[in-house]
């Protein structure tokens, strides 16, 4: 194997993951290709893990792939980083009140091993070393 | 210099109260507030912010101006009530101008909602050892390097003390604080702690620590403090006392023991050879133990003269005696080398040096948990000093480390061979016996112990250890209270272990004495003379309740110095499980980020550990993820070879949850098979079973298997006939299972011991629908409605009651609203699209709206675009099987299911038996499928709709021409309103043209009062014509309508009526109230003109009340029906009539398209007067004094496609009388004139009246309808009948368009043919 057919692929991902405009990425994930969108975004925070609109498309891409919590963490980030943007802050509305209801709707006891909870939570103390 | 991190530990709330209350009766009005703001700063420090605002609330009522208070309200409430921050602010301002807490309240308030506070941030950073930062921050809150406030004080001088540089300004701010309070003993405390954190003052504060330690309030501190400054100190000569002191005062300290040991055991300074006179200065104070100067001056000989053999020999010493050993070592041996006559004169403080120095790398690595490394240091420095002279304190440590690396029998040997060397040791006793009782070999460690006395205080732990581990076998073996005498026992010797308590703790809880269990545990800190030691049993109490945060609390009183490994283990379990209740809880609240954050952490503190995978699928589970749950627990029952039963039931449960049926059954099952799970897993686990059961049932029962449905909940019944789930699924069987009374009776019990639950009043709900008792159904579905219960089920509910009571329009309303919540539930069922951004900046462009609105709600499929969309889904919808009456039915020896109780499906289908001539009761007609009928807003939209309708209808009876023939021609143009709340309306204009022949011949003296002139009269033709009204309105089971009999007949009549027709389950009924033309004759009918008199006479009307009731009993049923009327028209004699009857019925076919009736029925009625002629005074109605019919009705129904059609056959035999009647009934003049005529022309034959008569024959009945649905709303169809009795035939002929204005409508079941003489509504 030559180093060009190692490459190209290689180029290919990159270019989608430096350019990335959402067209090309909705192309990607209409034409099911999930886990390529995958790749490339997270390719693309490799080069900038502050970069609040990739971590939003990561997120939205990863919705798909039913990583819902992991999407959730991602859209806190983004919106730490931009607290102004409006997409952001609806998709994680959005996100946070769905998975609010897919928590109510999966409250089920799991039998003699109940949670009592105390009446407040403060944070814990620092974990130990 | 050593790194200190510090913080205060407040004494709990209940010391603060207790020493409140031990003030004298003349301070306790001022010390009440003090103990208030106490409190309230306790609770701030505990980062209670809600209970401190609670408590400054209170310091305020017992003093409205307290500044302070007001000062910390303002800060408190500025994040979450900023208004009422400003309130106290203000407040502030006007009692305290000056306060220092203005600003920090102003800058705090500047910050808004959610700011932390300075002193918040100071706190946290010092919790996180960043005491620079804390001390900012503090400084910051202060608004200046000076504490406004004492308690707060404490706590900054103690990190600031922390700092590189702050120690001095902390001492002397501390110090102060002490001159100006002198009986304040937490800061006294506090000086001392400060003060032992530098060498030149640690003497002082252990001093000061001595004296604290008896203090109820912070004595456990002093200790605590007390001893870790003696660990610190650089003991010399004739700090024995100290050592001794603390031991004498708190007791048994290992590590202070060895401290004390090492400084008695220390080789005594060597006289030095001074060589000049800062080397002898130096020597001096090294011998007077004036270590710092000694060190001091050796290092200046040194600075001066590096090749100094003495100096150097000297620093070795000072070394020596700074515990620094491998310094000590290296100048000792450079000065031997240097100076081999140094040699005999420093050979035991090198041997010293060596030993020491290889014991504390053996001690290094052990601590490292390098066991391997640790034990062959040990092995090294013992081996290298004889035997005797060994100190035991390091044998013992060898002898844990040779255990520990699983080498117990060398320590055995090791122990022993020691013991040999000095027999009483009480060291190496007890870490013998330790050995021995580890190895279960109890009965040799009490032989060993027995030959110490009991007295003997070094023996203490490790006779408190055997005890303990006697109990353990105690308890192992299940004699809880053998075990309680041996802890209690022990617990006197030693009432100070917590270990010793916690154990008896966990006996007492284990024999359900759990309040005990807690007062002994609640003493345990108090008790403990080590509040280190205390603190971890406190957190392992703690932990075995499962309050992790007590847990974490307690742990954190552990100084940093005495965190074992196994309290590092159990701070991270704690950490983690708290965490995930943390997550639960936010989950809980809605605040699905917080939970992922929190679950996120405890995922990553959990690491690999499998102890914990149990903790996490819990909370992957609560967070609404149980598939993660499962495959969490799944790796972690494959990575444990012995998966205890706690976790295997666990994860049972979790298969539960997530429909892993199968394998929830293999769990279960293996671990009933197991043996091994404790009375309380038994039951768990039972649990869980009992919840499999119900669910299996409840999915045979929606099969319609109702024998396994019953064979799943037999057993659980017998086992737990109280638990409402049971008891539920059982209403829910007995529902299914016909019988209603049975499951509402269950139902309404359930209901009255658990009224909150929603699962019950849903159930009672269905039971009292299913069962009819529709007002018990209303009151629970009005009483869901206002509790908010499920609200799209109470719709369906209420629709399902409405359409029950025939109220359709509000049936469709509630089926909307259910459809419309469930629409916003099920769009929330999927995760939401998110949108994406664009690199470029903004977001993507969204579809239009109206594009949006085109895909709907539904995939997209992914993938390349076929050329074809594929068709709708291939597999057809199914259709509910034939609804038969709700519950059971007995088909072929079978009991099975019907689909469900589902409602009417249409209108009763009318199937009137003709032969009687009206007068039967119609019986309800089986209702098959109907296109359309499993959605209810599809069937309710059609049912609902409005409609324009024509008809023609031809009737021709055969009959005397002029009289009783009759060609009866209508055309009736019908519209009905949509349906609503208030019901609906239908007007009909209908034209009729009626024409009975021509009157001629011998028919004249029939006819009028054409007798009278002999029949001289020109033959008269008898038609009439006209169109009538009639305006109707209908409203559920009620009916109402008016109108007029048709406009332009001679005799025209108000008419309508008012009816009633209730349905309870099985029965039917009708109540009719009415006035109606009675449409025989065209006497009867239109009325006519007699031109002898000049009178019209007929146009009668039949006005009276009739009750029908049916009842069906699923295959067959009886019906009875009864009626009195009477008959009024002009110039016609009133007449009164009375009619009853009843029958029987059977369904001889039933199938999904077409049923088969038959029947046997009996009509009799009769009238007062006979009526039926055409002379005057008569009505031209069939009335005769009694009539009885015996019929046998055969009745076909079905459907064929598009088409409905009916077919039936009636025979049968009548018997009727009629009374003989005057010419001129109730004209007696006329009457009179006749019979005087008659008498003057005897040959006319003219008829003085009519004879009575008696009559028997068989009748038949003919007929046929059909209905065509043309399109979703266009209906045509027709019927064609004969009817034939003796003198009696009649035929009619209808036809009818009908256009319906909304929904999809159904094909009916059979033809459902206007009826032109009743109600449009009926």
């Amino acid at each position: 194997m030559n180093t060009r057919s190692l490459l190209i692929p290689l180029c290919l991902v990159c270019g989608i993951a430096a350019a990335q405009p959402a067209p090309q990425l909705e192309a990607l994930l209409e034409s099911g290709r999930v886990d390529d969108a995958v790749s490339a975004l997270e390719f693309q925070l490799g080069e900038n893990p502050y970069d609040p609109v990739q971590l939003n498309n990561l997120a939205a891409t990863r919705v798909r792939r039913a990583e819902y919590f992991g999407a959730l963490e991602l859209l806190d980030r983004a919106a730490r980083l931009a607290p102004e943007n409006p997409t952001i802050a609806d998709n994680r509305r959005q996100l946070r009140e769905w998975l609010a209801t897919r928590i109510g709707a999966n409250q089920r006891p799991l039998g003699g091993d109940a949670l009592a909870l105390p009446a407040g939570l403060p944070p814990p103390p620092p974990l130990w070393e | 210099m050593e790194a200190l991190t510090r913080r205060i530990a407040f004494a709990p709330l209940a010391t603060l109260l207790v020493a409140v209350a031990l003030l004298q009766p003349t301070r306790v009005a001022a010390a009440a507030p003090q103990a208030l703001i106490e409190q309230a700063q306790f609770w701030e420090q505990r980062g209670e912010n809600q209970r401190a605002i609670e408590s400054w609330q209170r310091v305020l009522a017992a003093d409205a101006n307290n500044a302070q208070a007001l000062g910390r309200l303002a800060v408190l409430n500025a994040g979450s009530d900023p208004a009422a921050a400003q309130r106290y602010l203000e407040r502030l301002r006007g009692v305290a101008p000056d306060s220092p807490a203005i600003a920090q309240a102003q800058a705090v308030l500047r910050g808004g909602a959610g700011a932390v506070s300075p002193l918040e941030r100071a706190r946290a950073s010092a919790r996180a050892g960043r005491n620079a930062e804390a001390v900012a921050a503090y400084r910051e809150a202060f608004g200046g390097p000076t504490p406004n406030d004492d308690r707060v004080a404490l706590e900054y001088y103690e990190t600031l003390a922390g700092t590189e540089d702050g120690w001095a300004q902390a001492r002397d701010g501390l110090r102060a604080l002490s001159a100006r309070d002198a009986a304040d003993n937490q800061i006294a405390l506090s000086y001392a702690r400060v003060l032992t954190y530098r060498e030149p003052s640690r003497r002082e504060g252990i001093a000061k620590l001595a004296a604290l330690a008896g203090d109820r309030r912070v004595g456990n501190d002093a200790r605590a403090a007390w001893r870790q400054a003696l660990i610190w100190l650089v003991s010399r000569p004739g700090d024995e006392t100290l050592y001794q002191q603390y031991l004498d005062t708190a007791g048994r300290d290992a590590e202070v023991e060895k401290r004390r040991a090492e400084l008695v055991s220390r080789p005594k300074p060597v006289a030095p050879v001074p060589v000049d006179q800062r080397l002898q200065a130096a020597f001096v104070a090294l011998e007077g133990g004036d270590i710092a100067a000694a060190e001091s001056g050796f290092e200046r000989v040194l600075a001066s003269n590096p090749q100094s053999a003495d100096a150097r020999a000297g620093l070795g010493v000072v070394r020596l005696r700074q515990n620094r050993f491998a310094e000590a070592r290296r100048l000792l041996d450079g000065a031997v080398a240097a100076k081999p006559a140094l040699r005999s004169r420093y050979a035991e403080a090198q041997r010293s040096a060596t030993f020491w120095e290889r014991v504390r790398a053996a001690e290094a690595a052990d601590a490292a948990g390098d066991l391997a490394t640790a034990t062959r240091a040990y092995e090294t420095a013992l081996g290298a000093t004889p035997s005797a002279r060994n100190e035991p304190s390091i044998e013992r440590a060898y002898a844990d480390a040779l255990v520990r690396a699983g080498r117990p029998e060398q320590a055995e040997r090791r122990l022993r061979a020691a013991l040999q060397q000095r027999p009483n040791d009480p060291q190496l006793l007890a870490a013998l016996s330790g050995l021995l009782v580890s190895k279960g070999r109890n009965d040799e460690a009490q032989r060993l112990l027995a030959t110490v006395p009991a007295s003997d205080g070094a023996l203490r732990g490790v006779r408190i250890e055997l005890a303990r581990s006697r109990a353990g076998a105690a308890v192992a073996a299940g004699r809880l209270p053998e075990a309680e005498t041996i802890l209690k026992e022990t617990l006197a010797y030693a009432p100070e272990s917590p270990w010793v308590r916690l154990d008896l703790a966990r006996v007492l809880r284990r024999m359900g004495r759990a309040s005990e269990a807690d007062s002994l545990l609640d003493a345990m800190v108090e008790a403990a003379p080590d509040a280190a030691d205390g603190r971890l049993a406190q957190a392992y109490a703690f932990a075995e309740s499962q309050r992790w945060y007590e847990t974490l609390a307690a742990l954190e009183q552990v100084p940093a110095a005495q965190r074992t490994g196994a309290a590092a283990r159990l701070q991270r379990e704690a950490w983690v499980r708290y965490q995930v209740q943390r997550a639960v809880h936010a989950a809980n609240a809605g605040d699905a980020s917080a939970a992922v954050e929190r679950l996120s952490a405890a995922v990553a503190a959990a690491g690999q550990r499998q102890d914990l995978a149990s903790a996490l699928a819990q909370g992957w589970a609560a967070l609404g993820d149980p598939a993660r749950a499962v495959a969490e627990l799944r790796r972690s029952l494959a990575a444990q070879a012995q998966p205890s039963a706690g976790d295997r039931i666990q994860y049972a449960a979790l298969l539960l949850q997530v429909d892993q049926d199968a394998e929830f059954e293999a769990v279960s099952g293996a671990l009933i098979r197991s043996g091994t799970m404790t009375a309380s897993q038994q039951a768990a686990l039972e649990d869980l079973i009992v919840g499999y059961r119900v669910k299996l049932a409840d999915r045979a029962r929606e099969n319609g298997d109702l024998p396994d449905a019953y064979r799943q909940l037999r057993e659980v019944v017998a086992r737990y006939p109280d638990q409402p789930r049971v008891k539920m699924a059982m209403a829910r069987l007995f529902a299914s299972a016909g019988e209603p009374e049975k499951s509402l009776a269950l139902t309404r019990g359930l209901l009255r011991s658990d009224p909150e639950n929603p699962e019950v009043r849903a159930a009672a709900i269905e039971s009292a629908l299913a069962a009819g008792d529709d007002l018990q159904a209303e009151r629970w579905i009005d009483d869901a409605f206002e509790r908010g219960d499920d609200r799209a089920a109470a719709h369906r509910a209420a629709a399902r009651l409405a359409e029950k009571r025939g109220r359709q329009a509000l049936a469709l309303e509630h089926y909307r609203a259910a459809e419309s919540l469930e629409r916003a539930q099920n769009a929330r069922a999927g995760p939401p699209m998110l949108a994406l951004l664009d690199a470029r900046g903004g977001a993507s462009d969204p579809l239009p709206s109206a594009l949006r609105d085109l895909i709907g709600e539904q995939d997209v499929p992914v993938g390349p675009l076929l050329p074809r969309a594929p068709g709708p889904d291939a597999v057809p919808a199914t259709l509910p099987p034939p609804e038969r009456f709700a519950g059971l039915r007995l088909e072929r020896g079978v009991l099975s299911r019907s689909a469900e109780p589902a409602p009417t499906v249409a209108a009763p289908t009318r199937l009137g038996l003709k032969l009687d001539r009206g007068t039967s009761t119609s019986i309800p007609a089986p209702s098959r499928s109907v296109a359309g009928a499993a959605d209810p807003v599809v069937r309710l939209e059609s049912a609902v709709s409005g409609w324009a309708q024509g008809t023609f209808q031809s009737r021709n009876r055969i009959g005397e021409s002029g009289l009783s023939r009759l060609l009866d021609v209508e055309v009736a143009g019908d519209l009905a309103s949509t349906q609503w709340r208030g019901g609906r309306f239908a007007l009909r204009a209908r034209p009729v043209y009626l024409n009975a022949g021509t009157v001629a011949g011998a028919n004249k003296l029939l006819f009028g009062t054409l007798a009278l002139i002999v029949g001289e009269n020109d033959d008269l033709p008898q038609s009439e014509s006209g169109t009538a009204f009639d305006v109707a309105w209908r409203l559920g089971s009620l009916g109402l309508d008016m109108g007029t009999t048709p406009l332009g007949f001679p005799i025209e009549n108000l008419v309508g009526g008012l009816r009633w027709t209730p349905q309870f389950d099985n029965l039917s009924l009708a109540f009719d109230i009415s006035r109606r033309a009675v449409t025989d004759s065209l006497l009867s009918y239109a009325g006519t003109h007699d031109p002898l008199t000049g009178r019209d006479w007929g146009g009668v009307a039949r006005t009276g009340a009739r009750t029908d009731l049916a009842y069906d009993f699923t295959g067959y049923g009886v019906y009875v029906n009864g009626g009195y009327f009477t008959l009024d028209g002009r110039n016609v004699d009133d007449n009164t009539q009375y009619e009853f009857g009843g029958g029987v019925f059977l369904r001889a076919l039933s199938s999904d398209t077409r049923s088969l009736t038959v029947g046997l029925n009996l009509t009799t009625f009769g009238y007062e007067r006979n009526l039926r002629h055409f002379t005057l005074g008569h009505g031209g109605y069939f009335s005769p004094q009694f009539f009885l019919a015996v019929t046998v009705p055969l009745t076909l129904t079905g459907t064929y496609g598009n088409l409905s059609y009916s077919a039936e056959a009636a025979v049968g035999l009548q018997n009727f009388r009629e009374d003989g009647a005057p010419l001129f009934p109730g004209r007696a003049s006329l009457q009179a004139e006749l019979d005087e005529l008659a008498e003057f022309e005897p040959e006319s034959n003219l008829p003085l009246g009519y004879r009575s008569q008696s009559n028997s024959g068989l009748g038949y009945r003919l007929g046929g309808a059909a209905q065509y649905r043309l399109s979703e709303r266009l209906f045509v169809g027709g019927s064609l009948s004969v009817d034939n009795a003796r003198d009696y035939q009649e035929f009619q002929f209808q036809t009818f368009l009908r256009w319906y204005f909304n929904g999809v409508q159904p094909v009916p079941d059979s033809p459902q043919l206007p009826r032109i003489f009743e109600s449009p509504l009926r």
